[in-house]
């Protein structure tokens, strides 16, 4: 690397640590709301969504609650008022008819943040650790495997990419959909003989889309005053363009996992076929 | 669509039934192989195909997870086939030819 | 259901204790495969399908490959 690279490099470093440090260092001060939840978009807390979803779907807790009353929270406030149809209800706070999707990506989005970096972390340092190393060479599939990979790539990466896509709808996400894009991958590597996994292409389409998913938390910071806060209006349950920022997120790390974990096992693969 | 749809359901679990049947009877790995994969694919996919013409608004996505069952399945049982024929593993008695043994030019 | 959930989790212990006592390494990785499959089919029994999507993908397919690329860079069968 060249001296100048390296200082420019370095210099962008600093700077973005600095302007970090000076970030946290203001959220130390800031008042911290006197004990209540601090508000997203000046939400009543009996509207909250994911407490709705939560009694009326897992494990039966709306019929639960019908038969043992007040005794279920002992906190009367926090009981549902409000019926919510699938379809019609609007401008909830979430506006995401799946509650784990709501609570990953928006409630605890810092989190989600910061597991998409553990993840990219460990990759870099699988391929830094195996991936020059000269191994035997693999046995040649047979015709039929061949022209059968050929013809189920399009199909799980169909399948990966409607994961992702419906994230906010039905059961599923961005971290589900990006495996399954990277078994379709790991799918061609091991039934093509010819087939060469492009990697500084995938390493490009991964960094955009982290540089993506921290640039729409910037949105949100300027926007709401908050770190990946909501600033899309949030449409009617249950369609497809609902759920505001949350589906854009989920897009994106979708992009994102599926990039990262095909790059490793095609780094693992490449150091086996140099023999 | 209802009475389409129960006939499909009952193909598929008669084949599935048969192929549970062949597993226990079939004396060699490469036969029970062949019971299995055509209980896998006529079963479950006439099976999946029958959920969709009762309820007819899966009937898109029950038609793309049977295709997928119908690519995949033969796929993967010629593979282990092959893999097992590679590592060795014997035929029953009862077997007159091996035309794959043959081709690629080993003895026995 | 709960007949249903026994049995799962007596082939999950059976596939476990094969994992561990075998001597071919091989073997024991796809009974790892076959652990991890069979898990997800639990999380699915649980209510937790998102779960389940990531385990049967990650569990069964990315990390089974990963082992076996790395059995074939050292020996297959353990030694005594």
């Amino acid at each position: 690397m060249k001296k100048t690279e390296f200082i420019t490099g370095s210099f962008i470093a600093l700077t973005l640590v600095v302007l970090l440090g000076v970030f946290f260092f203001q959220a130390l001060f800031q008042p911290l709301y006197e004990g209540k939840v601090m508000p997203v978009d000046n939400v009543n807390l009996k509207n909250r969504l994911s407490l709705h979803y939560v009694l009326k779907n897992v494990h039966n807790a709306s019929k639960y609650l019908a038969s043992h009353g007040k005794s279920y929270f002992n906190n009367r406030e926090l009981v549902p008022s409000r019926k919510i149809t699938f379809g019609e209800s609007k401008n909830f706070e979430e506006g995401s008819a799946n509650e784990v999707t709501s609570i990953v990506v928006n409630y605890r989005g810092f989190d989600t943040l910061g597991e998409v970096t553990v993840l990219f972390i460990s990759i870099i340092g699988l391929t830094m650790l195996i991936g020059g190393v000269v191994g035997k060479k693999l046995r040649q599939p047979s015709l039929i495997v061949r022209t059968g990979s050929r013809f189920l790539f399009p199909f799980i990466l169909l399948f990966g990419i409607y994961i992702f896509i419906h994230g906010h709808l039905t059961p599923g996400g961005g971290f589900p959909g990006g495996a399954v894009i990277a078994s379709g991958f790991l799918l061609l590597l091991l039934g093509l003989e010819s087939y060469k996994f492009n990697t500084t292409a995938s390493k490009i389409v991964e960094s955009l889309a982290g540089l993506t998913f921290v640039s729409i938390g910037l949105v949100g910071l300027f926007a709401k005053n908050s770190f990946l806060a909501n600033f899309i209006p949030t449409g009617t349950i249950g369609f497809l363009y609902s759920a505001g920022m949350v589906a854009l997120i989920y897009i994106v790390i979708g992009i994102k996992v599926g990039a990262e974990l095909s790059t490793g096992v095609a780094e693992l693969k490449e150091g086996d076929e140099n023999d | 669509m209802f009475i389409i749809g129960v006939i499909l359901i009952t193909i598929g679990v008669t084949f599935s039934t048969l192929g549970a049947l062949g597993l226990v009877r079939m004396p060699d790995l490469y036969n029970r192989l062949q019971t299995s994969t055509k209980a896998t694919t006529l079963g479950a996919f006439s099976t999946i195909i029958g959920v969709g013409f009762l309820n007819p608004a899966w009937l898109i996505k029950t038609i793309v997870i049977a295709t997928f069952i119908l690519l995949t399945a033969p796929i993967s049982s010629h593979n282990l086939a092959r893999a097992s024929h590679k590592w060795g593993i014997p035929l029953s008695d009862k077997t007159s030819v091996d035309k794959y043994d043959s081709k690629s030019g080993k003895k026995e | 259901m709960i007949i249903l959930l026994y049995l799962v989790i007596l082939v999950l212990l059976m596939s476990a204790i094969c994992a561990i006592f075998t001597k071919d390494l091989l073997v024991s990785v796809v009974a790892l495969g076959v652990n991890s499959l069979i898990v997800s089919a639990l999380f699915f029994l649980m209510h937790a399908p998102d779960v389940a999507i990531t385990e049967a993908a990650i569990g069964a397919g990315l990390s089974t490959a990963i082992y076996v690329f790395a059995i074939r860079h050292t020996k297959r069968q353990e030694e005594k």
